[in-house]
């Protein structure tokens, strides 16, 4: 298997600011952040020669336009004023498909230095956001005629992204006895998390188990505080050759062990694509190390809905099948336990970056750095050697170790 | 919100059979000609054995609730007015691959009865000019 050879490292990373609406333009918010990777790891828009992102043309407009969340890959050639790349890729499946082709560009010395962004914007008046935002906002008040997949969904009121996610966490609990209260656990810990980061959304508001008991369902078993939140925000991280990594500004996290899944889904049943795709990339990390699950010092894995939890860990064979929502108990997860999670509160808490928010926190973590900015709380994962990344899901997906060390 | 507002399928030069079944009360699906692969939805290229000669073929409506969630909150046309309501996922008894997507029309009193596996059987509701395929318990 690949596994970029600590051959790669990611040396900067940055965000803009995050908030739930935000006048700012999204292209705009993606440079602010793009600019902040770069400084970050000491270069300047010059030395970038690769680009990568996800996804590639969502429109060619990058304002606070209705539908379209992302700065796209020209656009952004044009809103840093970059005058030659040698490499460049758009598109993939999220944002992680994305730093894994940048990762690979490196380790075959196609370029020096790429940055990667990922940029989200919520179009205002519609509650449920994101994915949904086409149906919420162009659905006319009369009925819409549908063709191909379409057809057999919207009739059917399957729209929302809770409700196609649902059915997956509603058959883990009856196959498995798991109960509302279990994933509550990871709920309030990455509550938790967010409160002792100042970027994220729910930085100053804490919440008990009682509020995750009582808070309103969405799609059964999914309740509000399952769902990742909705921000206007981007985020960026700078890669480059390990050679060269040595002698910038913070010191490199290392790409020690690299996992992908393809799509592999196709004749599963929609309750399997999420722990497949965690299984695949599971597989294919592991093989391409040494290293053990034992090793693992904290993950940072997608979280788009709670749920996802329990198929990255039981996938990534941190624990059995079935076993991830007791496994998750007890302070395990948790800041000081013994396999830290989303330490800065993960898209539930901090807000939903499409999965770039846990890359940035994963290499602030094992640069040392988790508790640097103004503002932030104890965070820091003590005596960090490697991290677990891994985002994505519904087949495609990238998850890395990053480490301190070459390993 | 009534009826007339949620979205209305539309057949296309593919999928032609299935509306057409579901008109008639017919649960019809696309199967390989070659390996005989039941497609939920049609393919031009079957997966299986890469074959591309298919027919269509009436099935039993008998599956069962691999799956469900029930929903309480919506932005889909046509269904604010309907919640809460049950989106499931029906694993059909002839093709262990095949998945469909439904409403179960179940009662609220009775959602307590549901669990993953229960046997279920196709119900056809008709909205307007066009049939849907739906799904109660057995």
């Amino acid at each position: 298997m690949f596994n970029a050879n600590n051959e790669v490292a990611i040396v900067g990373v940055g965000q803009s600011k995050l908030a739930r609406k935000q006048d700012r333009a999204i292209g705009a918010l993606a440079v602010d952040a793009s600019l902040a990777a770069i400084a970050d790891a000491g270069l300047t828009v010059a030395d970038i020669d690769g680009l990568s992102t996800y996804p590639d043309g969502a429109g060619p407009g990058v304002g606070p336009v209705p539908g379209i969340s992302a700065a796209p890959l020209r656009w952004m050639v044009d809103g840093l004023g970059i005058e030659q790349l040698n490499w460049w890729a758009a598109g993939g499946g999220n944002i992680s498909t994305a730093i894994g082709y940048a990762i690979q560009a490196l380790a075959t010395n196609s370029c020096n230095y790429v940055l990667v962004w990922r940029a989200m914007y919520q179009p205002r008046g519609s509650a449920l956001g994101s994915g949904t935002r086409d149906v919420a906002q162009t659905a006319p008040r009369e009925a819409r005629r549908v063709s191909n997949a379409a057809a057999y969904s919207l009739p059917y009121g399957l729209g929302d992204a809770p409700t196609h996610f649902a059915p997956a966490y509603m058959r883990y609990m009856k196959m498995y006895g798991a109960e509302r209260r279990h994933l509550a656990t990871y709920a309030v810990t990455c509550r938790e998390n967010a409160n002792k980061n100042p970027q994220a959304v729910f930085y100053d508001q804490p919440m008990t188990f009682q509020d995750y008991m009582d808070c309103r369902m969405i799609a059964d078993p999914l309740c509000l505080f399952d769902c990742d939140m909705p921000i206007d925000g981007a985020a960026a991280i700078v890669l480059t050759r390990a050679d060269r990594a040595r002698d910038l500004k913070q010191a490199p996290a290392y790409v020690s062990a690299f996992g992908s899944s393809g799509y592999d889904w196709r004749l599963r049943p929609p309750e399997e694509w999420q722990e497949s795709t965690a299984a695949n990339i599971g597989r294919t990390l592991w093989a391409s190390t040494d290293l053990k699950p034992a090793d693992i010092d904290g993950a940072m894995l997608y979280d788009g809905f709670a749920p996802d939890i329990y198929w990255w860990l039981e996938g990534l064979g941190f624990c059995d099948r079935g076993e991830a929502f007791e496994w998750i108990q007890d302070g395990r997860i948790a800041i000081g336990g013994e396999l830290p999670i989303n330490t800065f509160g993960g898209q539930v808490s901090e807000g939903r970056l499409h999965g770039i928010g846990h890359w940035v926190e994963g290499v602030r973590q094992i640069q040392g750095r988790a508790d640097d900015q103004p503002g932030d709380g104890a965070r820091q994962i003590p005596d960090v050697e490697n991290v677990l990344v891994a985002t994505g899901m519904l087949g495609h997906g990238v998850g890395v170790i990053l480490s301190n060390e070459p390993r | 919100m009534s009826v007339e507002e949620k979205a209305v399928p539309v057949p296309t030069e593919l999928d032609g059979p299935y509306w057409e079944g579901a008109r008639d009360h017919k649960l019809m699906l696309q199967r390989c000609a070659g390996c005989r692969l039941h497609n939920a939805q049609p393919r031009v290229i079957c997966p299986r054995c890469h074959g591309s000669d298919f027919e269509w073929t009436e099935v039993s409506g008998k599956g069962t609730l691999h799956s469900y969630t029930i929903v309480r909150q919506t932005t889909v046309a046509g269904f604010q007015d309907e919640l809460p309501y049950v989106v499931a996922h029906v694993q059909i008894d002839e093709e262990p691959t095949c998945f469909i997507s439904a409403n179960l029309l179940v009662a609220e009193r009775d959602y307590q009865l549901l669990t993953i596996d229960l046997p279920v059987v196709v119900a056809f509701e008709d909205r307007g000019d066009v049939t849907v395929p739906q799904f109660r318990l057995a």
